[in-house]
Protein backbone atom coordinates (compact mmCIF):
# COMPACT_ATOMS: atom_id res chain seq x y z
CA UNK A 1 0.00 0.00 0.00
CA UNK A 2 2.55 2.52 1.14
CA UNK A 3 4.85 1.10 -1.33
CA UNK A 4 2.61 2.56 -4.15
CA UNK A 5 2.40 5.57 -3.11
CA UNK A 6 5.89 6.36 -2.83
CA UNK A 7 6.44 4.67 -6.58
CA UNK A 8 3.51 6.85 -7.41
CA UNK A 9 5.64 10.19 -5.71
CA UNK A 10 8.77 8.60 -7.35
CA UNK A 11 7.06 8.38 -10.73
CA UNK A 12 5.45 11.74 -11.09
CA UNK A 13 8.74 13.93 -9.40
CA UNK A 14 10.92 12.18 -12.29
CA UNK A 15 8.66 12.67 -15.08
CA UNK A 16 8.92 16.27 -13.47
CA UNK A 17 4.71 16.64 -13.99
CA UNK A 18 4.28 19.98 -12.24
CA UNK A 19 0.28 18.94 -12.24
CA UNK A 20 -0.61 15.42 -11.19
CA UNK A 21 -3.24 13.43 -13.65
CA UNK A 22 -6.27 11.98 -12.23
CA UNK A 23 -6.56 8.89 -11.43
CA UNK A 24 -8.35 8.04 -14.63
CA UNK A 25 -5.85 9.38 -17.52
CA UNK A 26 -3.08 8.13 -15.62
CA UNK A 27 -4.19 4.19 -15.80
CA UNK A 28 -5.23 4.95 -19.77
CA UNK A 29 -1.61 6.41 -20.09
CA UNK A 30 -0.61 3.15 -17.60
CA UNK A 31 -2.25 0.29 -20.02
CA UNK A 32 -1.11 2.54 -23.20
CA UNK A 33 2.34 2.26 -22.07
CA UNK A 34 3.35 -1.32 -23.08
CA UNK A 35 2.19 -0.52 -26.80
CA UNK A 36 4.19 2.44 -26.73
CA UNK A 37 7.36 0.41 -26.55
CA UNK A 38 6.20 -1.92 -28.82
CA UNK A 39 5.56 0.30 -31.75
CA UNK A 40 8.89 2.33 -30.63
CA UNK A 41 10.42 -1.36 -31.18
CA UNK A 42 8.93 -1.75 -34.71
CA UNK A 43 9.92 2.01 -35.55
CA UNK A 44 13.59 1.26 -34.87
CA UNK A 45 13.33 -1.53 -36.31
CA UNK A 46 12.25 -0.20 -39.72
CA UNK A 47 14.69 2.36 -39.10
CA UNK A 48 17.55 -0.09 -38.62
CA UNK A 49 16.07 -1.98 -41.78
CA UNK A 50 16.42 0.86 -43.82
CA UNK A 51 19.98 1.78 -43.52
CA UNK A 52 20.99 -1.69 -43.55
CA UNK A 53 19.31 -1.92 -46.74
CA UNK A 54 19.77 -5.68 -47.20
CA UNK A 55 16.84 -7.68 -46.90
CA UNK A 56 18.73 -11.06 -46.73
CA UNK A 57 20.00 -9.63 -43.32
CA UNK A 58 17.43 -7.73 -41.36
CA UNK A 59 14.09 -7.20 -44.02
CA UNK A 60 11.72 -4.60 -42.71
CA UNK A 61 8.54 -5.26 -40.64
CA UNK A 62 6.52 -5.00 -43.17
CA UNK A 63 8.16 -7.36 -45.28
CA UNK A 64 8.00 -9.82 -42.12
CA UNK A 65 4.21 -9.63 -42.10
CA UNK A 66 3.38 -9.74 -46.07
CA UNK A 67 5.31 -12.96 -45.99
CA UNK A 68 3.35 -14.12 -42.67
CA UNK A 69 0.42 -13.29 -44.36
CA UNK A 70 1.44 -15.15 -47.46
CA UNK A 71 1.76 -18.39 -45.46
CA UNK A 72 -1.24 -17.80 -43.52
CA UNK A 73 -3.20 -16.99 -46.73
CA UNK A 74 -2.12 -20.31 -48.40
CA UNK A 75 -2.21 -22.61 -45.25
CA UNK A 76 1.19 -24.05 -45.39
CA UNK A 77 1.43 -21.97 -42.16
CA UNK A 78 -1.44 -23.69 -40.47
CA UNK A 79 -0.58 -27.07 -41.61
CA UNK A 80 3.25 -26.63 -39.92
CA UNK A 81 1.60 -24.78 -36.77
CA UNK A 82 -0.77 -28.16 -36.43
CA UNK A 83 2.35 -30.24 -36.37
CA UNK A 84 4.02 -28.66 -33.84
CA UNK A 85 1.14 -28.18 -31.75
CA UNK A 86 0.17 -31.93 -32.23
CA UNK A 87 3.54 -33.26 -31.22
CA UNK A 88 3.27 -31.18 -28.60
CA UNK A 89 -0.02 -32.53 -27.02
CA UNK A 90 1.09 -35.69 -27.89
CA UNK A 91 4.12 -35.44 -25.91
CA UNK A 92 2.47 -33.68 -23.17
CA UNK A 93 -0.42 -36.48 -22.77
CA UNK A 94 1.90 -39.03 -23.06
CA UNK A 95 4.07 -37.19 -20.02
CA UNK A 96 1.06 -36.89 -17.94
CA UNK A 97 -0.08 -40.43 -18.91
CA UNK A 98 3.38 -41.81 -17.34
CA UNK A 99 4.57 -39.42 -15.01
CA UNK A 100 1.18 -38.77 -13.16
CA UNK A 101 0.83 -42.20 -12.01
CA UNK A 102 4.09 -42.68 -11.30
CA UNK A 103 4.11 -39.08 -8.80
CA UNK A 104 1.31 -40.67 -7.21
CA UNK A 105 2.48 -44.04 -6.48
CA UNK A 106 5.95 -42.14 -5.26
CA UNK A 107 3.85 -40.18 -2.95
CA UNK A 108 1.69 -43.47 -1.59
CA UNK A 109 4.67 -45.77 -1.04
CA UNK A 110 8.35 -44.98 0.46
CA UNK A 111 9.49 -48.47 -1.37
CA UNK A 112 8.53 -47.14 -4.75
CA UNK A 113 9.79 -43.66 -4.31
CA UNK A 114 13.38 -45.28 -2.69
CA UNK A 115 13.34 -47.36 -6.07
CA UNK A 116 12.43 -44.79 -8.24
CA UNK A 117 14.13 -41.22 -6.77
CA UNK A 118 17.39 -42.30 -7.60
CA UNK A 119 16.90 -43.50 -11.03
CA UNK A 120 15.07 -39.91 -11.86
CA UNK A 121 17.38 -37.82 -10.36
CA UNK A 122 20.48 -39.73 -12.77
CA UNK A 123 18.81 -39.59 -15.34
CA UNK A 124 16.57 -36.15 -15.26
CA UNK A 125 19.87 -33.53 -15.67
CA UNK A 126 20.62 -34.99 -18.87
CA UNK A 127 18.79 -32.70 -21.24
CA UNK A 128 16.06 -33.60 -23.70
CA UNK A 129 17.81 -31.85 -26.60
CA UNK A 130 20.94 -34.37 -25.53
CA UNK A 131 18.53 -37.46 -25.83
CA UNK A 132 18.07 -36.18 -30.15
CA UNK A 133 21.07 -37.93 -31.77
CA UNK A 134 20.59 -41.04 -30.04
CA UNK A 135 16.77 -40.99 -30.84
CA UNK A 136 17.60 -40.13 -34.34
CA UNK A 137 19.64 -43.24 -34.62
CA UNK A 138 16.81 -45.16 -33.07
CA UNK A 139 13.92 -43.14 -34.48
CA UNK A 140 15.41 -41.87 -37.67
CA UNK A 141 13.58 -38.52 -38.56
CA UNK A 142 9.88 -38.86 -37.75
CA UNK A 143 6.69 -37.95 -36.35
CA UNK A 144 8.05 -39.95 -33.05
CA UNK A 145 11.23 -37.66 -32.46
CA UNK A 146 9.87 -34.84 -31.28
CA UNK A 147 7.11 -36.43 -29.22
CA UNK A 148 9.58 -38.67 -27.80
CA UNK A 149 12.00 -35.63 -26.26
CA UNK A 150 8.85 -33.47 -25.53
CA UNK A 151 7.58 -36.52 -23.12
CA UNK A 152 10.88 -37.07 -22.05
CA UNK A 153 11.23 -32.99 -20.84
CA UNK A 154 7.71 -32.82 -19.95
CA UNK A 155 7.47 -36.15 -17.64
CA UNK A 156 9.96 -35.16 -14.78
CA UNK A 157 8.55 -31.89 -13.72
CA UNK A 158 4.84 -33.58 -14.03
CA UNK A 159 5.62 -36.45 -11.94
CA UNK A 160 7.74 -35.00 -9.14
CA UNK A 161 5.27 -31.94 -8.62
CA UNK A 162 2.58 -34.99 -8.72
CA UNK A 163 4.31 -36.74 -5.88
CA UNK A 164 5.35 -33.18 -3.99
CA UNK A 165 1.41 -32.35 -4.49
CA UNK A 166 0.35 -35.74 -3.47
CA UNK A 167 2.86 -35.46 -0.46
CA UNK A 168 1.74 -32.24 0.88
CA UNK A 169 -1.92 -33.31 1.22
CA UNK A 170 -2.26 -32.18 4.81
CA UNK A 171 -2.89 -34.70 7.74
CA UNK A 172 -5.57 -33.20 9.03
CA UNK A 173 -7.13 -33.88 5.95
CA UNK A 174 -6.67 -37.41 6.02
CA UNK A 175 -7.69 -37.85 9.83
CA UNK A 176 -11.07 -36.50 8.72
CA UNK A 177 -11.60 -38.94 5.83
CA UNK A 178 -10.70 -41.68 8.11
CA UNK A 179 -12.98 -40.83 11.22
CA UNK A 180 -15.47 -40.11 8.46
CA UNK A 181 -15.13 -43.91 7.43
CA UNK A 182 -13.61 -43.75 4.10
CA UNK A 183 -11.99 -46.53 2.75
CA UNK A 184 -8.43 -46.22 2.07
CA UNK A 185 -9.37 -46.68 -1.75
CA UNK A 186 -12.20 -43.45 -1.41
CA UNK A 187 -9.51 -41.53 0.18
CA UNK A 188 -6.90 -42.44 -2.55
CA UNK A 189 -9.70 -40.81 -4.66
CA UNK A 190 -11.58 -38.34 -3.07
CA UNK A 191 -8.60 -36.81 -0.91
CA UNK A 192 -4.91 -37.67 -2.54
CA UNK A 193 -6.19 -37.74 -6.89
CA UNK A 194 -7.62 -34.34 -6.59
CA UNK A 195 -4.35 -33.07 -5.08
CA UNK A 196 -2.29 -34.83 -7.50
CA UNK A 197 -4.11 -33.15 -10.52
CA UNK A 198 -2.77 -29.85 -8.47
CA UNK A 199 0.80 -31.09 -9.20
CA UNK A 200 0.29 -31.98 -12.52
CA UNK A 201 -1.04 -29.12 -13.71
CA UNK A 202 1.95 -27.00 -12.32
CA UNK A 203 4.36 -29.57 -13.41
CA UNK A 204 2.83 -29.28 -16.45
CA UNK A 205 3.05 -25.26 -16.49
CA UNK A 206 6.83 -25.55 -15.78
CA UNK A 207 7.77 -27.92 -17.88
CA UNK A 208 6.07 -26.00 -20.83
CA UNK A 209 8.33 -23.37 -21.74
CA UNK A 210 11.02 -26.59 -21.99
CA UNK A 211 9.33 -28.62 -23.96
CA UNK A 212 8.96 -25.58 -26.56
CA UNK A 213 12.41 -25.37 -26.39
CA UNK A 214 13.14 -29.15 -27.27
CA UNK A 215 10.50 -29.29 -29.42
CA UNK A 216 12.13 -26.54 -31.99
CA UNK A 217 15.64 -27.84 -31.51
CA UNK A 218 14.42 -31.44 -32.02
CA UNK A 219 12.20 -30.08 -35.43
CA UNK A 220 15.25 -27.96 -36.67
CA UNK A 221 17.48 -31.71 -37.11
CA UNK A 222 14.50 -34.19 -37.06
CA UNK A 223 11.18 -34.17 -38.19
CA UNK A 224 9.87 -33.57 -41.53
CA UNK A 225 8.00 -30.58 -40.79
CA UNK A 226 6.52 -27.94 -38.10
CA UNK A 227 8.00 -24.52 -36.94
CA UNK A 228 11.01 -25.30 -35.80
CA UNK A 229 11.41 -27.06 -39.34
CA UNK A 230 10.48 -24.34 -41.60
CA UNK A 231 12.36 -21.45 -39.42
CA UNK A 232 15.65 -23.61 -40.54
CA UNK A 233 14.33 -24.11 -44.04
CA UNK A 234 13.99 -20.83 -44.72
CA UNK A 235 17.01 -19.53 -42.46
CA UNK A 236 19.11 -22.42 -44.94
CA UNK A 237 17.64 -20.54 -48.37
CA UNK A 238 18.30 -17.36 -46.52
CA UNK A 239 14.35 -16.13 -46.89
CA UNK A 240 14.98 -13.92 -43.32
CA UNK A 241 11.66 -12.28 -43.62
CA UNK A 242 9.88 -15.81 -44.02
CA UNK A 243 12.36 -17.65 -41.11
CA UNK A 244 11.28 -14.39 -38.67
CA UNK A 245 7.66 -14.93 -39.03
CA UNK A 246 7.89 -18.48 -38.06
CA UNK A 247 9.88 -17.68 -35.32
CA UNK A 248 7.15 -14.90 -34.22
CA UNK A 249 4.63 -17.83 -34.72
CA UNK A 250 6.98 -19.90 -32.40
CA UNK A 251 6.39 -17.20 -30.04
CA UNK A 252 3.33 -17.02 -29.93
CA UNK A 253 2.63 -20.50 -30.01
CA UNK A 254 4.53 -20.19 -26.72
CA UNK A 255 2.50 -17.25 -25.30
CA UNK A 256 -0.50 -19.32 -26.13
CA UNK A 257 0.04 -22.69 -24.54
CA UNK A 258 1.30 -20.92 -21.49
CA UNK A 259 -2.21 -18.86 -21.27
CA UNK A 260 -4.25 -21.97 -22.36
CA UNK A 261 -2.48 -24.14 -19.56
CA UNK A 262 -3.00 -21.08 -16.72
CA UNK A 263 -6.37 -21.48 -17.92
CA UNK A 264 -6.78 -24.69 -17.57
CA UNK A 265 -5.34 -24.92 -14.58
CA UNK A 266 -7.71 -22.51 -12.88
CA UNK A 267 -10.52 -24.36 -14.20
CA UNK A 268 -9.83 -27.62 -12.51
CA UNK A 269 -7.97 -26.72 -9.57
CA UNK A 270 -9.00 -22.89 -8.60
CA UNK A 271 -7.38 -23.88 -5.45
CA UNK A 272 -4.09 -24.55 -6.43
CA UNK A 273 -1.20 -22.58 -4.33
CA UNK A 274 0.46 -21.94 -7.91
CA UNK A 275 -2.35 -19.69 -8.78
CA UNK A 276 -1.88 -16.97 -5.91
CA UNK A 277 -0.09 -13.95 -6.60
CA UNK A 278 -1.27 -14.05 -10.60
CA UNK B 1 15.52 -46.69 7.69
CA UNK B 2 18.46 -44.90 6.03
CA UNK B 3 19.75 -48.24 4.57
CA UNK B 4 17.09 -49.33 3.15
CA UNK B 5 16.84 -46.39 1.02
CA UNK B 6 20.41 -47.05 0.13
CA UNK B 7 19.65 -50.62 -1.05
CA UNK B 8 16.71 -49.97 -2.92
CA UNK B 9 17.87 -47.04 -4.82
CA UNK B 10 21.30 -49.24 -5.53
CA UNK B 11 19.07 -52.30 -6.41
CA UNK B 12 16.93 -50.41 -8.95
CA UNK B 13 20.25 -48.64 -10.72
CA UNK B 14 21.61 -52.36 -10.86
CA UNK B 15 18.63 -53.76 -12.36
CA UNK B 16 19.02 -51.28 -15.08
CA UNK B 17 22.25 -51.80 -15.87
CA UNK B 18 22.04 -55.81 -16.02
CA UNK B 19 18.62 -55.17 -18.07
CA UNK B 20 20.44 -53.07 -20.29
CA UNK B 21 23.75 -54.84 -20.46
CA UNK B 22 21.46 -58.59 -21.09
CA UNK B 23 19.03 -56.80 -23.57
CA UNK B 24 22.06 -55.85 -25.51
CA UNK B 25 23.82 -59.09 -25.62
CA UNK B 26 20.28 -60.09 -27.70
CA UNK B 27 20.59 -57.67 -30.27
CA UNK B 28 22.10 -58.57 -33.15
CA UNK B 29 26.02 -57.02 -33.68
CA UNK B 30 25.14 -55.85 -37.36
CA UNK B 31 23.22 -52.88 -34.99
CA UNK B 32 25.27 -50.08 -33.27
CA UNK B 33 23.44 -50.78 -30.07
CA UNK B 34 26.34 -50.80 -27.18
CA UNK B 35 26.23 -53.10 -23.90
CA UNK B 36 27.77 -51.58 -20.65
CA UNK B 37 30.91 -52.15 -20.87
CA UNK B 38 31.24 -50.79 -24.69
CA UNK B 39 30.11 -47.57 -22.98
CA UNK B 40 32.81 -47.63 -20.17
CA UNK B 41 35.03 -48.79 -22.90
CA UNK B 42 34.16 -45.96 -24.61
CA UNK B 43 34.52 -43.52 -21.83
CA UNK B 44 38.11 -44.72 -20.79
CA UNK B 45 39.33 -44.04 -24.59
CA UNK B 46 37.45 -40.48 -24.70
CA UNK B 47 38.52 -39.33 -21.53
CA UNK B 48 42.23 -40.22 -22.46
CA UNK B 49 41.96 -39.05 -26.21
CA UNK B 50 41.69 -35.37 -24.61
CA UNK B 51 39.25 -34.16 -27.38
CA UNK B 52 35.94 -34.61 -25.25
CA UNK B 53 37.88 -32.17 -22.20
CA UNK B 54 38.82 -29.50 -25.20
CA UNK B 55 34.81 -29.50 -26.33
CA UNK B 56 33.77 -29.71 -22.67
CA UNK B 57 35.84 -26.74 -21.90
CA UNK B 58 34.98 -24.49 -25.33
CA UNK B 59 30.97 -25.51 -24.27
CA UNK B 60 31.43 -23.99 -20.72
CA UNK B 61 33.50 -21.46 -22.25
CA UNK B 62 30.80 -20.34 -24.66
CA UNK B 63 28.11 -20.95 -21.69
CA UNK B 64 30.18 -18.54 -19.55
CA UNK B 65 30.22 -16.03 -22.18
CA UNK B 66 26.62 -15.72 -22.95
CA UNK B 67 25.93 -16.40 -19.34
CA UNK B 68 27.89 -13.15 -18.23
CA UNK B 69 26.26 -11.21 -21.07
CA UNK B 70 22.64 -11.71 -19.80
CA UNK B 71 23.67 -11.21 -16.20
CA UNK B 72 25.05 -7.79 -17.06
CA UNK B 73 22.06 -6.87 -19.02
CA UNK B 74 19.36 -8.40 -16.69
CA UNK B 75 20.52 -7.68 -13.13
CA UNK B 76 20.42 -3.85 -13.38
CA UNK B 77 17.54 -3.54 -16.10
CA UNK B 78 15.60 -6.07 -13.90
CA UNK B 79 16.33 -3.87 -10.58
CA UNK B 80 15.70 -0.47 -12.24
CA UNK B 81 11.69 -2.48 -13.31
CA UNK B 82 11.08 -3.48 -10.40
CA UNK B 83 11.67 -0.15 -8.21
CA UNK B 84 10.35 2.38 -11.47
CA UNK B 85 6.75 0.83 -12.20
CA UNK B 86 6.17 2.56 -14.99
CA UNK B 87 9.15 1.62 -16.43
CA UNK B 88 8.12 -2.12 -15.94
CA UNK B 89 4.78 -1.29 -17.69
CA UNK B 90 6.50 0.14 -20.35
CA UNK B 91 8.77 -2.44 -21.11
CA UNK B 92 6.25 -5.09 -20.10
CA UNK B 93 4.80 -6.34 -24.27
CA UNK B 94 8.31 -6.09 -25.21
CA UNK B 95 9.54 -8.86 -22.45
CA UNK B 96 6.14 -10.72 -22.34
CA UNK B 97 6.91 -11.05 -26.42
CA UNK B 98 10.42 -12.38 -26.30
CA UNK B 99 10.91 -14.14 -23.37
CA UNK B 100 7.72 -16.60 -25.38
CA UNK B 101 10.41 -17.24 -28.24
CA UNK B 102 12.14 -20.94 -27.20
CA UNK B 103 15.96 -19.16 -27.21
CA UNK B 104 16.90 -21.80 -30.07
CA UNK B 105 14.43 -20.84 -32.50
CA UNK B 106 16.20 -17.30 -32.78
CA UNK B 107 19.61 -19.31 -33.44
CA UNK B 108 19.90 -19.45 -37.34
CA UNK B 109 19.11 -15.21 -36.89
CA UNK B 110 21.97 -14.80 -35.04
CA UNK B 111 24.02 -17.08 -36.92
CA UNK B 112 22.92 -14.84 -40.07
CA UNK B 113 23.90 -11.53 -37.79
CA UNK B 114 27.06 -12.92 -36.16
CA UNK B 115 28.55 -16.05 -38.28
CA UNK B 116 28.65 -19.81 -36.61
CA UNK B 117 31.48 -19.25 -34.39
CA UNK B 118 31.09 -18.67 -30.77
CA UNK B 119 29.38 -15.28 -31.00
CA UNK B 120 26.07 -16.67 -32.35
CA UNK B 121 26.30 -19.64 -29.71
CA UNK B 122 26.80 -17.23 -26.71
CA UNK B 123 24.37 -15.07 -27.89
CA UNK B 124 21.54 -18.01 -27.81
CA UNK B 125 23.08 -18.58 -24.53
CA UNK B 126 22.52 -15.00 -23.45
CA UNK B 127 18.92 -15.10 -24.61
CA UNK B 128 17.99 -17.89 -22.63
CA UNK B 129 19.59 -17.14 -19.47
CA UNK B 130 18.07 -13.32 -19.88
CA UNK B 131 14.42 -13.86 -18.88
CA UNK B 132 14.14 -15.79 -15.61
CA UNK B 133 16.72 -13.67 -14.36
CA UNK B 134 15.24 -10.93 -15.48
CA UNK B 135 11.60 -12.02 -14.17
CA UNK B 136 13.04 -13.07 -11.19
CA UNK B 137 14.83 -10.17 -10.04
CA UNK B 138 11.74 -7.78 -10.23
CA UNK B 139 9.98 -10.38 -8.57
CA UNK B 140 12.84 -10.01 -5.84
CA UNK B 141 12.34 -5.68 -6.06
CA UNK B 142 8.91 -5.90 -5.56
CA UNK B 143 9.05 -8.72 -2.29
CA UNK B 144 11.63 -6.08 -0.99
CA UNK B 145 10.12 -4.78 2.71
CA UNK B 146 8.78 -1.32 2.14
CA UNK B 147 9.21 0.12 5.47
CA UNK B 148 13.36 -0.78 4.62
CA UNK B 149 13.18 1.68 1.36
CA UNK B 150 10.86 4.35 3.22
CA UNK B 151 13.53 4.33 6.07
CA UNK B 152 16.66 4.80 3.77
CA UNK B 153 14.44 7.24 1.55
CA UNK B 154 13.91 9.10 4.76
CA UNK B 155 17.43 9.13 5.51
CA UNK B 156 18.92 10.94 3.02
CA UNK B 157 19.74 8.35 0.84
CA UNK B 158 19.20 8.42 -3.11
CA UNK B 159 17.37 6.69 -5.20
CA UNK B 160 20.46 4.94 -6.80
CA UNK B 161 22.43 4.10 -3.33
CA UNK B 162 18.74 2.49 -2.17
CA UNK B 163 18.87 0.21 -5.11
CA UNK B 164 22.58 -0.88 -4.60
CA UNK B 165 22.27 -0.94 -0.51
CA UNK B 166 19.27 -1.85 0.21
CA UNK B 167 16.85 -3.38 -2.65
CA UNK B 168 19.74 -5.48 -4.16
CA UNK B 169 20.81 -7.10 -0.72
CA UNK B 170 16.84 -7.94 -0.14
CA UNK B 171 16.42 -9.98 -3.37
CA UNK B 172 19.65 -11.49 -3.42
CA UNK B 173 17.92 -14.45 -3.03
CA UNK B 174 15.39 -14.23 -5.76
CA UNK B 175 18.02 -13.53 -8.03
CA UNK B 176 19.79 -16.61 -7.47
CA UNK B 177 16.90 -18.59 -7.97
CA UNK B 178 16.39 -16.61 -11.56
CA UNK B 179 20.05 -17.26 -12.35
CA UNK B 180 19.93 -20.92 -11.29
CA UNK B 181 16.60 -21.42 -13.66
CA UNK B 182 18.64 -19.13 -16.61
CA UNK B 183 21.83 -21.52 -16.22
CA UNK B 184 19.65 -24.71 -16.47
CA UNK B 185 18.22 -23.00 -19.67
CA UNK B 186 21.39 -21.97 -21.03
CA UNK B 187 23.21 -25.75 -20.56
CA UNK B 188 20.39 -26.96 -22.59
CA UNK B 189 20.31 -24.53 -24.83
CA UNK B 190 24.52 -24.84 -25.74
CA UNK B 191 24.07 -28.32 -26.74
CA UNK B 192 21.12 -27.62 -29.16
CA UNK B 193 22.81 -24.72 -30.84
CA UNK B 194 26.01 -26.69 -31.17
CA UNK B 195 23.72 -29.88 -32.53
CA UNK B 196 22.35 -27.97 -34.75
CA UNK B 197 25.71 -26.06 -36.05
CA UNK B 198 27.03 -29.13 -36.51
CA UNK B 199 24.65 -30.23 -38.69
CA UNK B 200 25.44 -27.51 -40.94
CA UNK B 201 29.20 -27.45 -41.00
CA UNK B 202 31.77 -29.05 -39.22
CA UNK B 203 33.78 -26.40 -37.57
CA UNK B 204 33.76 -24.74 -33.94
CA UNK B 205 33.43 -27.98 -31.77
CA UNK B 206 31.59 -28.16 -28.73
CA UNK B 207 30.20 -31.14 -26.92
CA UNK B 208 27.06 -30.66 -28.89
CA UNK B 209 28.63 -30.83 -32.11
CA UNK B 210 30.69 -34.14 -30.85
CA UNK B 211 27.95 -35.68 -30.13
CA UNK B 212 26.43 -34.92 -33.92
CA UNK B 213 29.27 -35.97 -35.36
CA UNK B 214 29.26 -39.65 -33.08
CA UNK B 215 25.35 -39.35 -34.97
CA UNK B 216 25.70 -38.60 -38.32
CA UNK B 217 29.42 -39.84 -39.64
CA UNK B 218 30.29 -42.22 -37.49
CA UNK B 219 27.34 -43.84 -35.54
CA UNK B 220 29.47 -44.35 -32.70
CA UNK B 221 26.76 -44.99 -30.10
CA UNK B 222 28.55 -45.68 -27.30
CA UNK B 223 30.11 -42.48 -27.61
CA UNK B 224 27.38 -40.81 -27.74
CA UNK B 225 25.90 -42.08 -24.18
CA UNK B 226 29.49 -40.98 -23.28
CA UNK B 227 28.13 -37.49 -23.75
CA UNK B 228 25.01 -37.82 -22.45
CA UNK B 229 26.47 -38.56 -19.72
CA UNK B 230 28.98 -35.69 -19.74
CA UNK B 231 26.45 -33.40 -20.08
CA UNK B 232 24.22 -34.84 -17.61
CA UNK B 233 27.11 -34.59 -15.02
CA UNK B 234 27.86 -30.71 -15.95
CA UNK B 235 24.29 -30.16 -15.47
CA UNK B 236 24.34 -31.55 -12.53
CA UNK B 237 27.42 -30.40 -11.14
CA UNK B 238 26.42 -26.11 -12.51
CA UNK B 239 23.04 -26.73 -10.96
CA UNK B 240 24.69 -28.05 -7.52
CA UNK B 241 26.87 -25.18 -7.48
CA UNK B 242 23.86 -22.15 -7.81
CA UNK B 243 21.70 -24.31 -5.09
CA UNK B 244 25.06 -24.36 -2.64
CA UNK B 245 25.31 -20.37 -2.68
CA UNK B 246 21.53 -19.78 -3.21
CA UNK B 247 21.76 -21.64 0.45
CA UNK B 248 24.88 -19.40 1.65
CA UNK B 249 23.19 -16.64 0.70
CA UNK B 250 19.51 -17.16 2.48
CA UNK B 251 20.12 -15.77 5.69
CA UNK B 252 20.43 -12.31 4.17
CA UNK B 253 16.94 -12.53 3.67
CA UNK B 254 16.04 -13.30 8.06
CA UNK B 255 18.49 -10.58 8.94
CA UNK B 256 17.18 -8.25 6.83
CA UNK B 257 13.44 -8.42 7.53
Amino acid sequence: MSKQVTLADNNASSAGGSARPSITSRTVIESALPWVAVVAFLLVWQLAAGSIANAALLPPPARVASALGEHIADGQLLNNAVASLGRLAMGFIIAVVVGAPLGVLMALSRAANDFIEPVVEIIRPISGIAWIPLALIVLGVSQALPVFIIAYVAIFPIMLNTAAACRGVSQGLLRAARVLGLSRSAIIRHVVLPAAVVGVMTGARLGAGGAWLALVAAEFIGAPDGLGFSIWYFAGIIQTAEMIAYICVTGFGGYVTDRALRLLQRRLTPWSPALRGI
Amino acid sequence: MGAARLVRGTTSIVVILVAWQLFAGRIPTSLPFPNVVDVAESAYDLAASGDLWQATVVSLQRVLLGFSIAVVIALPLGLTMGYVGLLERFLDGLVQAFRSIAPIAVLPLFILWFGQGDVAAASVVAYAAVFPILINTIAGVHSTETRLVDAARTLGLGHRHVLTHVVLPGCTPQVMTGMRLGMGLAWGSIIAAELAVGAKTGASGGIGQLMFISYAYQTDVSALIVYMIVVGLLGFGIDALFRTFGRKWEPQRRSSS
